[in-house]
C-alpha cells in the first residue's frame, strides 16, 4: 500500500456519527470518505479502495453485516479491514459480525478516541504483514 | 298517510345526522387529546432507543403471498431490514400459480429444512419448509392454496415467537414501525393482545429498495381523496375507538397479535372477506367472555404504506368488499350488540357500526330517493333542503380539515408545504361528491347482500388479488 | 330555522377556512424556523466538534439563539458518545449554567416543563443532578418519571438502580424505558441489582435477576443458582407466581454463560412450569453442557412445544454432529428433525 494518507470509509445513517468520526479521524491524519447507507458504502468502497471501513450495523438498505459480507465476496475489496459500529449488546450479534468477516467491533455510544486507536491498531497490524 | 311517513322519515334523517355528527365531533376531540399525549410520551422517552433493547419480546412476522412473484423478494428483503432486536420472517407461499416460490429460492438460496409445527390452528396442508443459510431469521413455508386467512394460520402454526405480526405482501413497513407498534406490549405485556398502526397511501411517494424515501401527494385525484379520507379514518376514528377500548379493526396490512390469543380463538377465519376485522372482534369477544382484562390498541405513528386504487372501478370493488366484510363480521357477532357484558364494545362500537357504517349508506340512498317523491307531493321546502345540505357539507368539511390539522400538528409526514392547500381542497371535495359516491357503492353492496343471501354461508375461496388490504370506513 | 342553518353553515365554513389559514401560516413559520435552525447548526457544528474533541474553542459571546442551537447539537452528540468527550459536554453545560436552569425547571408546576427538564438533564450528563432525577421518579406525571428514568440510565447512576427496578416492577415507568435505562448502565448496574436478589416482592426479584443476566458476571452464578433452587422450597401453592423468578434466573445463567450452575439448570428441566423448562434448556444450550444431553433429548422428544423446541435447539448447540444424527433418524421428534436441519445449515 502507498505511504500517502490512509483512507478510511465511514458509513452510518446518523449524520452526527459521521461528523464525530470524520472529525476525529481527519485530525489524526486520515482521509475520510463517508456514506449514509449500505449501498453507498459498497459503491464508495469499490471506488475509493479505502484502507479500512467503519460500518454501522443498522443501516437502511443493506445492513453492516451484509456490506461486510459483500466486501469480502468481491476480490477487489476483500482485503479491506472492517470495524462494525453496533448499538446492540447481545453476544449473538457480535459473533454474527465476526462471521460476516469483520475485524473488530465497537459498541455505541462510543468514544471517537477509542475508535481512532482501533483504526490505528488494525492498520499497523496490516502494514507489518 | 304517505305524507306522515315521509315527514317521519325527515325527522329520522335529521336526528340521525345530528347524532352521527355529534359523535364525529366527540371523536375528533378525543383523538386530539390522545395523540397529544402520545406525542409527549414519545418526546420525553427517546422510545426508539429504549425499545431496541433485548428486553423487547421477539416477534414472528407473517408474510402471506399468492402470485406475488413480482414483489415477494423485495418485500422479504425489506422486512429482514426492519429495526427490531429479535424477530423472524415467515414468508408463506399460498399455493401460488406463478414463480413466487422459485423467486424466493433464487434470491435466498433456500434449503429444505423441516420445521416443527404447533398444531394449534387448522390450515391447508404444508408442502415444505425452507430456510436460507445467509438469513437464519427467514423461514419460507410452501403450502397448498387456502386464501390469505389460511396462509396466516399456517404462519401461526410455524411461528416460534410469542407475538405474530401479519403483513401484506404489497405493503411497505417503515423500518421503525415494528418497534413502535410493539410499544404497548412492552408497557403492558400482560394486557395487550393486539395492536395496529396507521395505513398511509404510497401513491405519489418515491419508493426505493422497498422503502418510502420521499412523501408526496399522489398525482391521481382519486388517490389524493383517499389520503385525506385515511387521515379521518385513522387519526380520528381508530385513535378514538382505541381510547374507548373498543377498537374493532386492525388493518390486515399491518397488525400485531399475541400468538396464544390468536390460537385460543382458532386463528383467522377463511370464510369471510373481512378476516382482519373478524379476528379482532373474535379476540375481543373471547377475552370478554373469559373475563380476562386485556387491551386492543391503536398506535398512531408506526406507518404501513399501501397502494390505493386509482380508478373508480377498482375503488368501487374495494369498498363493496369492505362493506361485505363489515356485514359478515357484524352478523356473525350480532349477539354482542347492546350486551353490557361486552362493555363499550357491545354498547357503543357494535351499535355504531351497525347503525352508521352498515345502515348509513342505504339510509342515505333512501334519502336521495325520498327527495324527489316528497318534491312531487309538494312536501318539500327547497330553501330548507338547500340550507340543510349546505350545512351538512360545511360540517363535513370542517371535520375533514380538523383531521388534516391533527396530522399537521402531530406527524406532519407530508413535507411539502404547498401540499397542505391541495389537501385542504381535497378535504372539501371529499364531502361533496366523493362521500356520496362511496355511500352509493356501499349501499349497492348492501343490496347485493340482501339479494344473494344464500351465498353467505359458502363463500368461495379467493386469491389475494381480491383480499382486503384494509378495512376502512368514514370515521373508523 | 332556515336562517339558523344558514348562519351555522356560514360560521362553519368560516371556521374551516380559518383552520386552513392557520395550517398554512404555521407551515410557513415552521419552515422559516427550521431554515434558521439549520443555518445556525451548520455554523456551530465545527465549534461543537472541536469542543467535544477537547480543543477548548473560543466560545466568547453567543447569542441566545446560538446558545440554544449549540446546546441542541451537544445534546444529540451526548447520546452517542461515551468517555472523555461525554464529560466535556457535561462540563460545558455546567459552566454555561444550563444544568442549574434545568434543575429549576424540574420544580416547575407544568408537567411538560418538568418532563423536558428531566429529559435534557440526561443529555447534559452532569452527575450532580442524579439526586434530583431520582426524586423525579416519584413525580405525579408518567412522562416526567419516564424522562427521569431514561436520563438516569444515560448518567449511569448506580445509586438509582434499586429505585428504577422498583418503578419497573410496579409499572410506574414503562418497562422498555426503565429496563433500557438499566441496560444502558451496563456493569455499573450490577451491584444495585445484586442487592435486590433478596427483595420480598417476587416481581422485583424477577426483574432484577433478568437484568443481572445482561449486566452481571460469573461471580453472580452462585446467587442466581440459589434463586433458581430456593423457589423450589416455597409452598407448592405459590410455585406459579415464583416461576417467573426461576425462569429469569435460568435465562440469566445462560446469558452469563458460566458452567458453575449447570447442575441447577439440569434440575430446572424438571420444573412444573413449562416456561422455566424452556428457559433452562436454552441456558444449557448456551453454556454447552454435555451432561444435560440425555435429559434434553427426552425433553425434545416428549415435552410441550416450547420446551421441546428449546431442548432441541440446545442439543444442536451442544453437539451439532450428534444432534444431526439424532434428528436424521426415521421417527425422530419434529423438534429434533428441525434442530438437525438447522445444525446442518450452520457454517461449522
Amino acid at each position: 500500500m502507498s505511504d500517502g494518507p490512509r483512507t478510511v470509509l465511514v458509513a452510518d445513517d446518523d449524520e452526527d456519527i459521521l461528523q464525530l468520526v470524520s472529525f476525529r479521524l481527519e485530525r489524526a491524519g486520515y482521509t475520510v470518505v463517508t456514506a449514509s447507507d449500505g449501498q453507498q458504502a459498497l459503491a464508495a468502497a469499490r471506488e475509493h479502495k479505502p484502507d479500512l471501513a467503519v460500518l454501522d450495523v443498522m443501516m437502511p438498505g443493506l445492513n453492516g453485516y451484509e456490506v461486510t459480507r459483500q466486501l469480502r465476496d468481491d476480490e477487489a475489496t476483500a482485503a479491506i479491514p472492517v470495524i462494525l459500529l453496533t448499538a446492540r449488546v447481545q453476544e449473538a450479534d457480535v459473533s454474527r459480525g465476526f462471521e460476516a468477516g469483520a475485524d473488530d467491533y465497537l459498541r455505541k455510544p462510543f468514544s471517537p478516541q477509542e475508535l481512532r486507536s482501533r483504526v490505528q491498531a488494525i492498520l499497523a497490524r496490516r502494514s507489518v504483514r | 298517510m304517505i305524507r306522515d311517513v315521509i315527514e317521519a322519515f325527515g325527522v329520522v334523517v335529521i336526528a340521525y345526522f345530528a347524532v352521527l355528527n355529534l359523535l364525529y365531533i366527540a371523536f375528533t376531540a378525543l383523538a386530539w387529546r390522545s395523540i397529544t399525549r402520545y406525542l409527549h410520551s414519545l418526546e420525553y422517552a427517546a422510545i426508539d432507543e429504549a425499545l431496541a433493547s433485548p428486553l423487547t419480546p421477539p416477534i414472528s412476522i407473517l408474510l402471506p403471498g399468492y402470485n406475488e412473484e413480482a414483489g415477494i423478494v423485495q418485500s422479504v428483503h425489506a422486512l429482514l431490514q426492519l429495526r427490531f432486536p429479535e424477530f423472524e420472517v415467515i414468508a408463506i407461499n399460498d399455493g401460488s400459480k406463478d414463480s413466487t416460490l422459485q423467486q424466493l429460492h433464487d434470491a435466498f438460496d433456500l434449503v429444505e429444512a423441516p420445521r416443527a409445527l404447533r398444531g394449534t390452528v387448522a390450515h391447508a396442508p404444508i408442502r415444505g419448509t425452507y430456510r436460507s443459510p445467509r438469513h437464519p431469521e427467514l423461514l419460507v413455508v410452501d403450502k397448498e392454496n387456502g386464501g390469505k386467512a389460511d396462509a396466516l394460520n399456517a404462519g401461526v402454526d410455524a411461528a416460534r415467537y410469542p407475538y405474530v405480526c401479519a403483513v401484506d405482501a404489497d405493503a411497505i413497513i417503515e423500518p421503525e414501525a415494528l418497534l413502535r407498534v410493539a410499544k404497548p406490549l412492552l408497557d403492558d405485556p400482560d394486557l395487550v393482545v393486539a395492536t395496529g398502526g396507521i395505513v398511509r397511501i404510497a401513491n405519489g411517494c418515491t419508493v426505493e429498495d422497498g422503502r418510502v424515501t420521499e412523501v408526496r401527494l399522489p398525482k391521481n385525484r382519486l388517490a389524493t381523496l383517499q389520503v385525506v379520507e385515511y387521515f379521518r379514518a385513522f387519526l380520528v376514528g381508530r385513535v378514538g375507538w382505541s381510547q374507548l377500548h373498543a377498537l374493532l379493526i386492525i388493518s390486515g396490512a399491518f397488525g400485531l397479535f399475541r400468538r396464544s390469543t390468536v390460537e385460543a380463538v382458532g386463528g383467522w377465519d377463511h370464510t369471510t372477506v373481512g378476516e382482519d376485522m373478524e379476528l379482532v372482534v373474535r379476540m375481543h369477544r373471547h377475552m370478554r367472555e373469559s373475563g380476562q382484562e386485556y387491551r386492543v390498541q391503536f398506535v398512531p405513528d408506526p406507518v404501513c404504506w399501501t397502494e390505493a386504487p386509482e380508478t373508480l372501478k377498482v375503488l368501487s370493488r374495494q369498498r363493496r368488499r369492505w362493506q361485505r366484510g363489515l356485514f359478515e363480521t357484524l352478523w356473525r357477532h350480532k349477539r354482542m350488540t347492546l350486551n353490557p357484558r361486552y362493555g363499550a364494545l357491545g354498547m357503543l362500537a357494535m351499535p355504531y357500526f351497525i347503525v352508521f357504517e352498515l345502515l348509513g349508506p342505504p339510509i342515505a340512498l333512501l334519502g336521495y330517493l325520498v327527495l324527489p317523491i316528497s318534491w312531487a307531493l309538494g312536501l318539500l321546502s327547497w330553501p330548507f333542503v338547500l340550507a340543510f345540505f349546505v350545512f351538512a357539507v360545511m360540517l363535513g368539511q370542517l371535520l375533514s380539515i380538523s383531521a388534516l390539522a391533527l396530522e399537521e400538528f402531530s406527524f406532519r409526514r407530508h413535507p411539502r408545504g404547498r401540499e397542505i392547500l391541495r389537501m385542504s381542497a381535497y378535504a372539501a371535495i371529499e364531502n361533496l361528491g366523493y362521500r356520496q359516491l362511496t355511500d352509493l357503492w356501499r349501499g349497492v353492496a348492501f343490496w347485493d347482500l340482501i339479494r344473494g343471501k344464500k351465498s353467505w354461508g359458502d363463500m368461495q375461496r379467493r386469491g389475494f388479488q381480491t383480499a382486503p388490504s384494509d378495512q376502512l370506513s368514514n370515521s373508523s | 330555522m332556515i336562517d339558523a342553518l344558514q348562519l351555522l353553515g356560514g360560521a362553519l365554513s368560516v371556521l374551516a377556512v380559518a383552520t386552513m389559514v392557520v395550517l398554512v401560516a404555521r407551515r410557513v413559520a415552521l419552515s422559516r424556523t427550521e431554515r434558521r435552525r439549520a443555518a445556525l447548526e451548520h455554523e456551530l457544528t465545527p465549534l461543537a466538534l472541536e469542543l467535544v474533541d477537547g480543543e477548548e474553542p473560543e466560545l466568547g459571546r453567543l447569542s441566545a439563539a446560538q446558545e440554544r442551537a449549540l446546546a441542541a447539537i451537544l445534546g444529540r452528540y451526548a447520546r452517542k458518545l461515551r468517555g472523555e468527550p461525554r464529560d466535556r459536554i457535561a462540563a460545558f453545560f455546567e459552566e454555561r449554567g444550563a444544568v442549574r436552569r434545568e434543575l429549576g425547571q424540574l420544580r416547575s408546576r407544568r408537567s411538560a416543563k418538568r418532563a423536558t427538564a428531566a429529559f435534557a438533564l440526561g443529555d447534559m450528563g452532569a452527575l450532580s443532578t442524579v439526586d434530583a432525577l431520582i426524586g423525579a421518579l416519584d413525580d405525579r406525571a408518567r412522562d416526567v418519571r419516564s424522562a427521569a428514568a431514561r436520563s438516569l440510565g444515560m448518567l449511569e447512576a448506580e445509586a438509582a438502580v434499586p429505585r428504577l427496578v422498583e418503578s419497573l416492577a410496579g409499572s410506574e415507568v414503562p418497562r422498555a424505558i426503565a429496563g433500557g435505562a438499566l441496560l444502558a448502565m451496563g456493569s455499573k448496574a450490577a451491584p444495585g441489582l445484586r442487592s435486590l436478589l433478596d427483595a420480598p416482592d417476587p416481581g422485583v426479584r424477577a426483574n432484577a435477576i433478568e437484568l443481572l443476566g445482561f449486566t452481571g458476571d460469573a461471580t453472580d452464578a452462585d446467587a442466581l443458582d440459589k434463586a433458581l433452587r430456593e423457589d423450589h422450597a416455597i409452598a407448592a401453592s405459590s410455585w406459579g407466581e415464583h416461576a417467573e423468578v426461576r425462569a429469569a434466573a435460568a435465562r440469566a445463567l445462560g446469558r452469563i454463560g458460566t458452567r458453575r450452575a449447570a447442575a441447577g439448570l439440569r434440575g430446572a428441566l424438571n420444573d412444573p412450569a413449562p416456561f422455566v423448562r424452556t428457559a433452562a434448556a436454552h441456558a444449557l444450550g448456551r453454556i454447552g453442557d454435555r451432561d444435560a444431553f440425555d435429559a434434553l433429548v427426552r425433553q425434545a422428544s416428549d415435552d410441550m412445544y416450547d420446551p421441546a423446541q428449546a431442548a432441541a435447539q440446545a442439543l444442536a448447540a451442544i453437539d451439532p454432529m450428534k444432534a444431526m444424527r439424532l434428528g436424521g433418524v426415521e421417527g425422530a421428534s419434529a423438534h429434533l428433525a428441525e434442530a438437525a436441519a438447522l445444525a446442518e445449515l450452520e457454517p461449522a
